[in-house]
C-alpha cells in the first residue's frame, strides 16, 4: 500500500461519508407538493329527483317573508330609504330592484337577474286594486333580499372561491330541494357501504336486471325493513336470476348496516329510496 | 413500530433505509458499501499512478534520446521506479552480460534482449494493472449481489403480507423501497467501475504500447552496436 493507495482510499471514504451524508439529511427529501393549479370545485350529488324539485318555490318564497331582516338591512343598503315609502303603482319596482342589486359587492349579483323579471311580471301582473297592498309586502321582500345579499356578500369576502354556493344560500333555497339532496347524498353515503357487499349475479343477460329497494332504518341507524318495490329489465334470458339479484340486493343492505347518519335529519333517512340496484351501484 | 418504519422509509434516507432491512440485506448492503469504496479507491490510486507513470515515461524517453552517453545514462537511473526505466534497466543488464564475455554470439544476444526486454514490459503492465481485475469482478458482480439483496427483502414483503392478512400497499411499500435500495447499491458499485475498468485497460495499452515501442528501438539501437 502506497501512497498512491492510500490517497485513493482516503478519497473514496471521504467521498463516500459526504454522499450519505447528504442523502440522508437533505438532498434527497421529497419536494413539497405544488399547489393545485384551480381551486376545487364543489360537487353536490343530485339525484334525478333533486333536479326536479330544484326550481325555486315562488309560493314558499312569498310565504316566508324575512320581515325581520329588513329592519337590520336599513344601515347596510343605502338604497332603503327610497324603497321604504310605499310606491302606489308597481312600475318604479324594477329600478329599486336594479339598486339593491347593484348595492351590495359585484360578486353578489350573479344571482339577482333571475328574481328580477319574475317579481316584475307578477307586479305588472298583478290588478291595480291590490297594489297599495302588495308593494309594502314587496318591500320588506326586497328589503329582506338586500340584507340576504349583504350577507351573502361578507360570507363571500370570508370564502372565496364559493361564491355559488353562499348566493345560492343567500336567496332563500327551498327546502324542498334541500331534503332531495339530503336523500340523495345519504343514499351515496349507504352506497359506499353497500358496495362492499353487493355482488350482482352473473348470468346471461343479468347486467340488464334491476331492483328497486325502499330501506327504512331505525333512529339508532339500524335497519329496520328492506322491500323489494320493482324489477326491471327482466326477459327470457335472465328470468332465473330475478329471484337471486333481489335477495343478494337485500342481502348487501342488511349486511351493509347499521349505518351512522346525522340523527337530526331522521325524518329524512328514515325511508330512502327507491334504491335502484344495478350491476355497478351508482 | 409498523408506521414510524413508513414514516421513515418515506424519507428516502439511506440510514433508514437500512437500519430497517432485514440482516442478510443489511449484509448485502454492507458489502456493496464496501465495494464501492474499494472500487473508488483503485479508481483514485491507479488513475494517480498511470499519469504518473506516463508523465515520468515521455520525460525519460525524452531524456534517453538526448543523452550521449548509454552506459553513464543508464547509471543514472539505476534505481527509476518509471516502467520505461525498468524496461531500459532490463535490456541493459542482459546486453552487459552478454557482451561481457569474451566469445558474443550476436544471434543470441538479439534474442535475449528482446525476451528480455518483452518480460520487463509484460511485468510492468501486470504491475500497473494489477488491481484492474478488482473493477471488473465488481462491476460484473455487484449487480447480482444487489439484485439478490432485492429478490431477498421482497421475499420478506411478501410474507409480512401473508403474515398481517392485508394487502394495503402500506405494508408492502416499505420493505419493497428498503429492498430495491440494495440493487441501488449495487449499481452504484458496479456502474463506476465498469466505466474505470475500461477507461483504465485502455490507458494500459497505450502505455504498454509506448513501451514497446521504446524497447523495439533500443532493441535496434543496441543491434547495432552488436555489428559494430
Amino acid at each position: 500500500m502506497d501512497r498512491a493507495d492510500r490517497a485513493g482510499l482516503g478519497v473514496a471514504l471521504i467521498g463516500h461519508v459526504l454522499l450519505f451524508g447528504a442523502l440522508s439529511l437533505s438532498l434527497l427529501r421529497p419536494t413539497p407538493k405544488l399547489p393545485p393549479l384551480n381551486p376545487a370545485i364543489e360537487v353536490a350529488w343530485v339525484d334525478a329527483k333533486a333536479l326536479q324539485t330544484a326550481a325555486p318555490d315562488a309560493v314558499q318564497e312569498a310565504s316566508a317573508p324575512p320581515a325581520t331582516a329588513a329592519a337590520p338591512a336599513a344601515p347596510m343598503a343605502p338604497p332603503e330609504p327610497i324603497a321604504a315609502p310605499p310606491p302606489p303603482k308597481p312600475v318604479p319596482a324594477p329600478p329599486q330592484l336594479k339598486a339593491v342589486a347593484k348595492t351590495p359587492v359585484k360578486a353578489a349579483l350573479q344571482p339577482t337577474p333571475k328574481p328580477k323579471p319574475v317579481a316584475a311580471q307578477k307586479a305588472s301582473a298583478a290588478p291595480p286594486k291590490k297594489t297599495a297592498a302588495a308593494a309594502p309586502q314587496r318591500t320588506s321582500r326586497l328589503g329582506g333580499m338586500g340584507a340576504e345579499l349583504s350577507q351573502a356578500a361578507t360570507r363571500e369576502n370570508d370564502r372565496p372561491g364559493t361564491g355559488r354556493g353562499t348566493a345560492e344560500k343567500g336567496s332563500g333555497t327551498p327546502a324542498a330541494k334541500t331534503a332531495a339532496q339530503l336523500e340523495a347524498s345519504f343514499i351515496q353515503a349507504l352506497f359506499v357501504k353497500i358496495k362492499k357487499y353487493w355482488r350482482a349475479p352473473t348470468g346471461v343477460d343479468a347486467e340488464l336486471l334491476r331492483s328497486n329497494l325502499v330501506v327504512t332504518l331505525n333512529r339508532d341507524g339500524t335497519i329496520g325493513t328492506v322491500t323489494v318495490v320493482s324489477q326491471s329489465g327482466e326477459n327470457e334470458n335472465n328470468a332465473n336470476l330475478k329471484a337471486l339479484h333481489a335477495e343478494r340486493a337485500v342481502n348487501a343492505v342488511r349486511r351493509a348496516g347499521p349505518f351512522e347518519l346525522p340523527p337530526e335529519h331522521y325524518a329524512i333517512w328514515q325511508s330512502l329510496g327507491p334504491i335502484t340496484f344495478d350491476k355497478r351501484l351508482n | 413500530m409498523k408506521m414510524t418504519l413508513a414514516n421513515e422509509a418515506s424519507s428516502l434516507s439511506p440510514l433508514a433505509l437500512f437500519l430497517q432491512a432485514d440482516i442478510v440485506v443489511k449484509l448485502v448492503m454492507l458489502g456493496l458499501l464496501a465495494a464501492s469504496i474499494w472500487t473508488w479507491a483503485i479508481i483514485v490510486s491507479h488513475w494517480m499512478k498511470m499519469r504518473k507513470a506516463s508523465q515520468q515515461s515521455a520525460a525519460f524517453e525524452r531524456e534517453f534520446w538526448k543523452a550521449g552517453d548509454t552506459e553513464e545514462f543508464a547509471r543514472m537511473h539505476k534505481d527509476s521506479e518509471v516502467p520505461t526505466a525498468r524496461v531500459f534497466q532490463a535490456g541493459m543488464f542482459e546486453w552487459r552480460r552478454s557482451t561481457g564475455k569474451p566469445n558474443i554470439d550476436r544471434e543470441g544476444t538479439r534474442a535475449r534482449l528482446a525476451t528480455t526486454m518483452g518480460a520487463a514490459i509484460a511485468h510492468e503492465v501486470d504491475r500497473l494493472g494489477e488491481k484492474l481485475n478488482i473493477l471488473a469482478t465488481v462491476g460484473s458482480v455487484a449487480p447480482f449481489v444487489g439484485l439478490f439483496g432485492t429478490v431477498w427483502g421482497i421475499m420478506r414483503s411478501f410474507s409480512a403480507i401473508a403474515a398481517q392478512q392485508n394487502t394495503s400497499l402500506a405494508v408492502v411499500a416499505p420493505g419493497i423501497a428498503e429492498a430495491l435500495f440494495a440493487t441501488a447499491i449495487g449499481l452504484f458499485a458496479a456502474i463506476p467501475a465498469v466505466i474505470a475498468y475500461n477507461r483504465f485497460g485502455h490507458g494500459l495499452d497505450r502505455i504498454e504500447a509506448r513501451m514497446t515501442r521504446f524497447a523495439d528501438t533500443f532493441h535496434a539501437t543496441l543491434s547495432r552496436e552488436l555489428e559494430a
